[in-house]
């Protein structure tokens, strides 16, 4: 392969070193009023009276608009397939206000100054109710969140709103049971993980203007730009046709950004003005009025007999999706459709939970998306049960983790909010993984511990690791490719770059089937108007989903130019191939280059435009695995961990881009690194968020992340593009497990609550 | 928001500015912008004392003379080409991140008056000597830092620059326990200066940050220990007699008894490191 494997630098690289103006607050209209929103001080409250007329007669505040003048609409801001899987409870403002943060005002002005004069100014009367924020206390609280009669589901998703039940679920193959009074051993234990922020570099933007035409165009740092305009459409009732989204470069979203955010509100005021507006969050209103990761609580069961085989996992969850229930019932199943199958040869496995409202900032999708969290559990579990059984953890992975060829009923009874779909791991090097990353971390010399000194200890702790690649029959991506005079291509994708690389993964993809330069294809990401549709970027789905799409366009398109070259050169198709330069004549002298072919197409012979589309939706979702390895040296004084060395080894099929995948699974180490150790999160009692800023939220800086060393051994998806899957989450899945696990091996010490902090340590070594 | 700014080049200039504007002094800005940001100073008015002609990082005798506008990065500097008091530089080099270290200033840290103040702790254990301007007042910074944020400090006057003791011969160790290993504020840190004799103990520092509101020494319990002999029993006795003095709060850094924990282990952890009981990378 020539432009697949090859490690070329982000397309948009340069541009952005170059610091180009290409974000959208750089393209924003430069005479966009400036919006900004009054938010709730209160945890829950009903608005009695809100008076705006001092505000609005500041000079300069174009309007202010209260939730008496917007449309009250249901919708979901989660940017998922259709119909939604997270129920309809969120309105672009509503009298009731459900967090510390929650909208109550949208405000615009000419500038920042009488904007901030006017929010100060707003007068508004609250009844205060107690709000809910222990989410193990929630359902069934007094206090409803949802009261009103609107919020409903899409379909059946185990809503109860009057219990403050967003969703649940539940399944069981065999009986646990039954099949754990045939254990010889079991462990029971109760894991939670933290409301882990995103922390992208972009905060929230979203800019919009009325065209020509008298459309809606809005520009925003969105993953999901096709969502966006149908949300929009259905939250205004407008007609979808008179809304074009266009995403510009995205600095980073993680999830973050895979729903509408800051866009109903400058849509508000530009459809009540006609005026261009704008709004780039805070730092705090990213940290206290986006999302968060789902906390979890999970209680796992393991069974095994003696000899080693695990005969039971049961997992019984509770989700917290703080005030709306985006991705709640999704977020919650993926923990376990993605680590249930890793052990697919128990004889019983049960899942089972609800998914909670709190007041508290809602939580949304976030890399890893319920796996990391079921992981963390299911995986620390593991360890649990393989010291009970005497057993070297790697060696009890070994003999029950999945392998290539083999299945697992999950995979068709858990999909994401609905059944999943049947299928055969046909790429699963997990073994391989394990084996490498043990020779990596030197396994057989470090396991468990090394004394280092009398006060410091090193142990090691590994943990493996699924995701998936796209969401099977649901998500859908497509690509078109044009044909210029100089024989280059525009490659249009709906697929969204949001700084992973995905432009230049989908160029290369286009490349090697065309065979010419990956510098030849000129990528276009994404504009509802110019893009062919695509679900967007999440779930791991661009290198696959999308990928698969531009792969179809580009053989369309090498047919289409063998086809207008035989034309041109009096043949029979069947008696040309194409090169890449030229279309020639396979037993004989003729050729024509590619450049003359485009140029007489467009100008001067059977003129015609060269266009190819194709839509891939996948009817599997290959996983990828991984296996994580750490290294921590523990201060017995202090409590401080010290992660020394963090082995990766990764199959995610063939790496269209070694480099850009091994900077997403680095990405992805980095920020589970980060869950499992820094990032804590922190509420008043009164339900304010208290580590709303990065001084207080910390997340690893370059001294915390030690060695990382990330490998992809030989793999190939036969579903894939070139033999690729996806790779953008599987990175984030283990460190919080096998850094857990690390420390268990140290020092004896089992922490089941993220993050594990220094005091949680030297406080369980104090008690010991 | 700021609508005057001044930019005084003797004195009693930035003596006079500062009674007249009740404007606040800015040198690096680290910590002002900081608050002026998050709301917690609200003032109109800033007085730049960059281009006030000061004296210079230097050594007087056996005092080391840090001026207002100095960094840390310079004093980082100075300590290194004149080898002296060479135990700052741990301290100095945990303080932000190389940015906050090229702007920030070790006066400003100190007029700050922060227990969790890296800087406010080194001056307690070299014994410094604040040096205040225009009335040319000079005082132990134990009196001169009143309470968190409080400080000695009239309406005309500013801080000029603080000297500290050049000690010699000294035993160091410094920790600073935090979330991560940069760009923190302490969870507890620990300074301890140590000269010995025969194994016996000629004079001892110990001094505690972010566990009481103002940074922990008991000079008292010092000279207690002079004369001492140096074993694990002493150690454990400092730490815990340090347990007992310490007033530490649960904040959204750490609770209370995490932090009771840390300045009882980090005595024993200065011990174990000082005299050798661990093995070194």
């Amino acid at each position: 392969m020539k432009e697949v494997t090859r490690k070329i630098p982000k397309k948009d690289a340069l541009g952005l070193l170059l610091g180009k103006p290409v974000y959208t607050d750089d393209l924003a209209p430069k005479n966009s009023l400036i919006v900004k929103i009054l938010r709730s001080p209160h945890a829950f409250a009903k608005i009695k009276n809100i008076d705006t007329l001092e505000a609005t007669n500041i000079e300069g505040i174009e309007c202010i608009l209260t939730y008496k003048d917007v449309p009250r609409i249901p919708v979901t801001r989660a940017g998922q397939g259709y119909p939604e899987p997270s129920p309809h409870d969120w309105y672009i403002l509503d009298e009731y206000v459900r967090y510390v943060g929650d909208e109550v005002a949208i405000v615009a002005g000419k500038d920042e100054k009488c904007v901030d004069e006017a929010l100060k100014k707003i007068k508004v009367e609250y009844e205060v109710f107690e709000p809910v924020l222990d989410f193990e206390k929630a359902e069934g609280h007094s206090s409803v969140i949802h009261p009103e009669k609107e919020t409903h589901p899409m379909f059946e998703i185990g809503f109860d709103a009057q219990k403050n039940i967003a969703a649940s679920y539940e399944m069981e193959i065999g009986s646990v049971e039954e099949e754990l009074k045939k254990c010889d051993v079991v462990v029971s234990e109760r894991f939670y993980t933290q409301a882990q922020a995103h922390v992208a570099f972009e905060p929230h933007s979203a800019a919009s203007y009325i065209d020509m035409q008298g459309r809606l165009v809005i520009l925003t740092s969105t993953q999901v730009p096709f969502h966006v305009r149908r949300i929009i459409a259905e939250a205004f009732d407008i007609p979808i046709k008179n809304i074009r989204v266009i995403k510009p470069r995205i600095g980073g979203g993680f999830g973050g950004k895979q729903a509408v955010h800051g866009e109903p509100f400058v849509a508000a005021v530009t459809l009540k003005t006609g005026k261009p507006a704008k709004i780039v969050y805070t730092r705090q209103e990213v940290f206290e009025a986006t999302y968060s990761r789902h906390p979890m609580r999970y209680d796992i069961t393991l069974g095994a007999t003696k000899d080693g085989k695990l005969k039971v996992i049961d997992m019984q969850g509770l989700s917290d999706t703080g005030a709306y229930g985006e991705h709640a019932l999704t977020t919650f199943m993926v923990a376990g459709s993605k680590t249930l199958p890793m052990y697919n040869k128990v004889d019983a496995v049960r899942f089972k939970g609800k998914v909670v409202y709190t007041n508290k900032v809602p939580a949304g999708a976030y890399r890893g998306y319920g796996a990391i969290q079921g992981n963390f559990a299911l995986e620390s579990a593991i360890d649990l049960l393989a010291e009970k059984l005497g057993m070297d953890p790697a060696e009890f992975r070994r003999k029950n983790m999945i392998r290539e060829g083999e299945t697992s009923p999950i995979f068709k009874i858990m999909g994401e909010g609905r059944e999943g779909v049947d299928m055969v791991v046909r790429s699963c090097k997990l073994n391989e993984c394990l084996e490498e990353g043990m020779k990596l971390i030197n396994w057989k010399e470090k396991f468990p511990r090394k004394k280092i000194s009398e006060t410091k200890y090193r142990g090691v702790g590994l943990a493996i690791a699924m995701q998936g690649s796209g969401i099977a029959n649901i998500d859908m991506g497509a690509a078109v490719l044009k044909l210029n005079d100089d024989g280059s291509f525009n490659l249009l994708v709906g697929a969204t770059d949001l700084g992973t690389g995905s432009d230049t993964i989908l160029a290369q993809i286009a490349a090697e089937v065309l065979n010419v330069p990956t510098e030849d294809i000129i990528v276009y990401s994404s504009d509802t108007d110019l893009t062919p549709f695509d679900v967007g970027a999440y779930a791991s789905s661009t290198t696959y989903v999308s990928g698969n799409a531009v792969k179809r366009a580009a053989e369309k398109m090498k047919k289409l130019i063998i086809k207008e070259g035989a034309l041109k050169l009096g043949l029979d198709e069947s008696k040309v191939d194409f090169d890449g330069k030229y279309i020639y004549e396979i037993n004989g002298n003729k050729k024509v280059s590619l450049k003359e072919l485009a140029t007489v197409l467009l100008y001067t012979e059977n003129q015609k435009q060269l266009i190819s589309d194709a839509s891939y939706v996948g009817e599997e979702s290959p996983p990828p695995f991984m296996a994580g390895f750490a290294e921590v040296e523990v201060d017995i004084e202090t409590g401080k961990v010290k992660l020394i060395n963090y082995v990766a080894v990764v199959d995610c099929g063939v790496t269209i881009n070694p480099n850009l995948a091994r900077i997403q699974v680095e990405g992805g180490l980095v920020q589970g690194i980060g869950m499992t150790l820094f990032e804590d999160v922190k509420y008043s009692p009164n339900g304010k968020l208290l580590t709303n800023n990065l001084m207080h939220y910390k997340i690893p800086s370059r001294l915390d992340i030690g060695n990382i060393i990330v490998k992809f051994v030989e793999s190939y998806e036969p579903t894939g593009p070139f033999g690729a899957k996806s790779v953008a989450e599987i990175g984030i899945d283990t460190p919080p497990a096998a850094i857990a696990n690390a420390i268990y091996n140290a020092v004896g010490v089992r922490i089941k609550t993220l993050p594990i902090t220094p005091e949680k340590i030297l406080m369980n070594l104090n008690k010991k | 928001m700021i609508k005057n700014y001044f930019r005084p080049k003797t004195i009693d200039e930035l003596s006079e500015l500062k009674l007249k504007t009740k404007g606040y002094l800015f040198s690096g800005g680290t910590d002002l912008f900081v608050k002026l940001r998050a709301g917690t100073i609200d003032t109109d008015t800033v007085i730049d004392t960059k281009y006030l002609n000061s004296r210079k990082i230097e050594i007087t005798g056996n005092k080391l003379f840090i001026p207002i506008n100095a960094t840390y990065s310079e004093l980082r500097m100075f300590i290194k080409q004149n080898n002296v008091n060479n135990m700052l530089e741990n301290i100095v080099k945990t303080i932000g991140s190389p940015m906050i270290r090229n702007r920030g200033t070790p006066v400003g840290n100190i007029s700050n008056a922060s227990p969790a103040g890296d800087f406010v702790l080194a001056s307690y254990l070299f014994n410094a000597q604040v040096i205040i301007e225009p009335t040319s007042r000079k005082l132990p910074v134990k009196n001169f830092i009143k309470g968190p944020g409080k400080i000695d400090l009239r309406e005309n006057e500013f801080v000029y620059g603080i000297e500290l003791e050049i000690l010699n011969d000294y035993k160091f160790y410094f920790e600073k326990v935090g979330r991560r290993n940069a760009m923190i504020i302490s969870i507890a840190s620990l300074g301890l200066l140590l000269k010995e004799k025969d194994n016996k103990i000629k004079d001892i520092r110990i001094a505690f940050g972010s566990v009481a509101p103002y940074i922990l020494r008991d000079e008292n319990l010092e000279k207690s220990l002079i004369g001492e002999t140096i074993n694990e029993e002493l150690f454990k006795h400092i730490a815990i007699e340090y347990q007992k003095l310490s007033s530490p709060i649960t904040d959204v850094r750490a609770t209370k008894e995490y932090r009771k924990s840390l300045v009882h282990n980090l005595v024993i952890k200065a011990y174990n490191n000082l005299f050798e009981k661990v093995v070194k990378e």
